[in-house]
């Protein structure tokens, strides 16, 4: 289970950070809350290379790394094979990050703990980003999603 | 089929998952011989520095064990009868097996010293260890902490924390001395020296006097509240060794975690693990390969073939609010590339077209890819290093090669974990 973002597509924009961060600690998705009364914490990452934006977000791998190294059991996956942190458990060792391949474990000078991505788990809907990217360039990852087909989708308009 | 896991650390967790994932039947057995359930070892010098808000040292959740029907027998396994196939345990039970795992993990080296037996000198290794020190030491307390490997530093953070006086030994030149390089550790003692930590570099521990006093081989003599041994670690070979499996360093398993026997595996602190780069067998007592270890291990055993192709040395360690990461090893004739920025710090060792050992401070983003340049060895060119810390290193302009790397693995999903 993952998402991913078509580089033909993504425009770089940041939609998707804005909508993580108000998806996430509460906001509830209210925007305007986060970024005027709160400190929002964006879960993903846009990396500008040679002109591609890439999408750094959680690939939830079947064989977690984050979740083998993790020392305080903090690093878990839930039931639909989300791989998230508790960070009531996490004691900022950042094993996590240097295990990642994909540098996407974040550290926050907000508060303790690893920022990632966890497809919205909290909420139990579809992830933010990808309700709210204007170019729909971000989707489910073919057969690991709810909505397989969508890249299929995507491509096919 | 029925499983016997002599200990219940993290590589015996490893194992209960590794054998579940792939035999719901089977009956497993796990020899918890520290009577302390399955906790985590790093997570003790947290508990020191503040016992309430870290009581919770558990690696798995209270019903992991029952969840798994993971039968836990808190004995220790004594001697193995390898033809009859039977382990012999402290309490006098004896349990039949098919498949037995040696996961005994490691103790603290011992200097070979007299006097070392006193109230005031403790390991810092076990829980029993930390509550013991918990109830001992009293603030404005003159705390020595011997070795400044990780236990060390982590050990001397959490006392000056609790409001001692700490002062850190370091038999070789410089602090962290398989961690980081003389430069790294130059920047990092200067941090630690502001924040309280006294840090005595090239010296050690030669005697142990009664009143709390001891005296270091340059004849410096200290006075010393709480002696803190950390001077490494042995693996615990006893049991396998006894029963003739084959033993270096550690026991020696094959790629497969399997002993010279083939009904009995190991895993964790207790066996040599192979390096990825330079394939020697090294003792590498790190939680990601214990964990690592023990998961493939109980496949295994289950009778899959899983192959292990060992790992590297890394570590990542949070200090005074420092984040420090470091992987590979150093090779001679390597080319050096270092940057830095007020309390960032970044240093990177080349040879022979491949990225060797990498230091970072306070760049936690750049600390996985790099240590996946290593464990890949993939190829890139000196120069791209050199571009590299000439502008600023952040993941964005790490060498295009990873990020092609990265980009081709996002079409096939390839990436190996």
């Amino acid at each position: 289970m993952k998402i991913t973002a078509i580089p033909d597509y993504c425009l770089g924009c940041g939609l998707c950070r804005i909508y993580c961060a108000a998806a996430h600690d509460g906001f509830q998705g209210n925007v305007l809350r986060a970024f005027k009364h709160g400190s929002p914490l964006p879960r993903i990452n846009l990396i500008n290379w040679q002109g591609l934006t890439y999408f750094n977000v959680c690939r939830h791998c079947q064989d977690a790394p984050c979740i083998n190294a993790c020392i305080s059991g903090a690093m878990q996956r839930d039931e639909n094979g989300r791989v998230y942190v508790d960070n009531s458990r996490c004691v900022s060792c950042y094993t996590c990050i240097l295990v990642c391949p994909f540098g996407h474990p974040q550290v926050s000078r907000e508060r303790p703990g690893i920022l990632k991505c966890d497809l919205c788990r909290e909420s139990n809907r579809e992830p933010a980003c990808l309700k709210h990217c204007p170019n729909e360039a971000i989707i489910w990852d073919e057969e690991s999603g709810p909505t397989g087909s969508a890249k299929n989708k995507v491509h096919g308009e | 089929m029925r499983y016997l896991i002599v200990g219940s650390g993290i590589a015996a967790v490893g194992a209960v998952e590794g054998i579940r994932r792939f035999d719901r039947r089977g009956e497993i057995t796990v020899l918890d011989g520290e009577k302390r359930g399955a906790y985590t070892r790093p997570l003790i010098s947290y508990y020191l520095s503040d016992p309430i808000h870290y009581a919770d040292l558990s690696f798995r959740p209270d019903s992991f064990f029952r969840l798994n029907q993971v039968e836990m027998i808190k004995a220790r396994g004594i001697k193995i009868d390898r033809r009859a196939r039977i382990l012999n345990l402290d309490n006098g039970m004896q349990l039949a097996y098919d498949r037995l795992l040696l996961a005994c993990g490691a103790s603290p080296a011992q200097l070979e010293l007299s006097d070392l037996n006193q109230r005031w000198v403790s390991n810092f290794y076990t829980l029993e260890d930390v509550e013991r020190l918990n109830m001992n030491i009293r603030e404005g307390q003159q705390a020595v902490v011997i070795g400044s490997g990780l236990i060390g530093v982590k050990a001397a953070e959490a006392l000056l924390k609790r409001g001692l006086r700490v002062t850190l030994v370091e038999k070789a030149q410089h602090i962290l001395p398989q961690v980081l390089s003389p430069t790294a550790a130059a920047r990092l003692g200067v941090y630690l020296e502001k924040a309280g930590i006294k840090i005595i570099a090239g010296d050690e521990l030669a005697a142990v006097y009664p009143q709390h006093r001891i005296q270091l081989s340059s004849g410096t003599v200290l006075q010393s509240d709480q002696l803190i041994m950390a001077v490494g670690i042995r693996p615990n070979t006893e049991l396998a060794f006894s029963a003739g499996l084959k033993v270096g360093k550690g026991i020696v398993a094959d790629s497969y975690l399997r002993t010279s026997d083939e009904y009995i595996f190991a895993a964790g602190d207790v066996i040599e693990t192979p390096n990825l780069i330079t394939s020697n067998r090294e003792i590498m007592a790190l939680l990601p390969h214990a964990h690592r270890e023990g998961y493939l291990a109980g496949a295994n055993m289950s009778g899959q073939t899983l192959f292990y192709r060992g790992g590297v040395a890394m570590n990542s360690v949070k200090l005074q609010g420092w984040s420090l990461f470091a992987a590979g090893i150093p090779k001679p004739g390597a080319s050096i590339f270092y940057w830095q920025e007020d309390d960032k710090y970044l240093e990177i060792h080349h040879h022979q077209n491949c990225l060797q050992k990498f230091i970072a401070i306070n760049l936690p983003e750049v600390a996985g890819p790099l240590l996946s340049i290593i464990e890949t060895q993939l190829p890139i060119p000196e120069k791209m290093w050199q571009e590299y810390v000439e502008c600023y290193p952040t993941i964005a302009n790490l060498p295009a090669l990873y990020w092609q790397k990265i980009w081709k693995g996002e079409k096939n999903d390839s990436i190996e974990c």
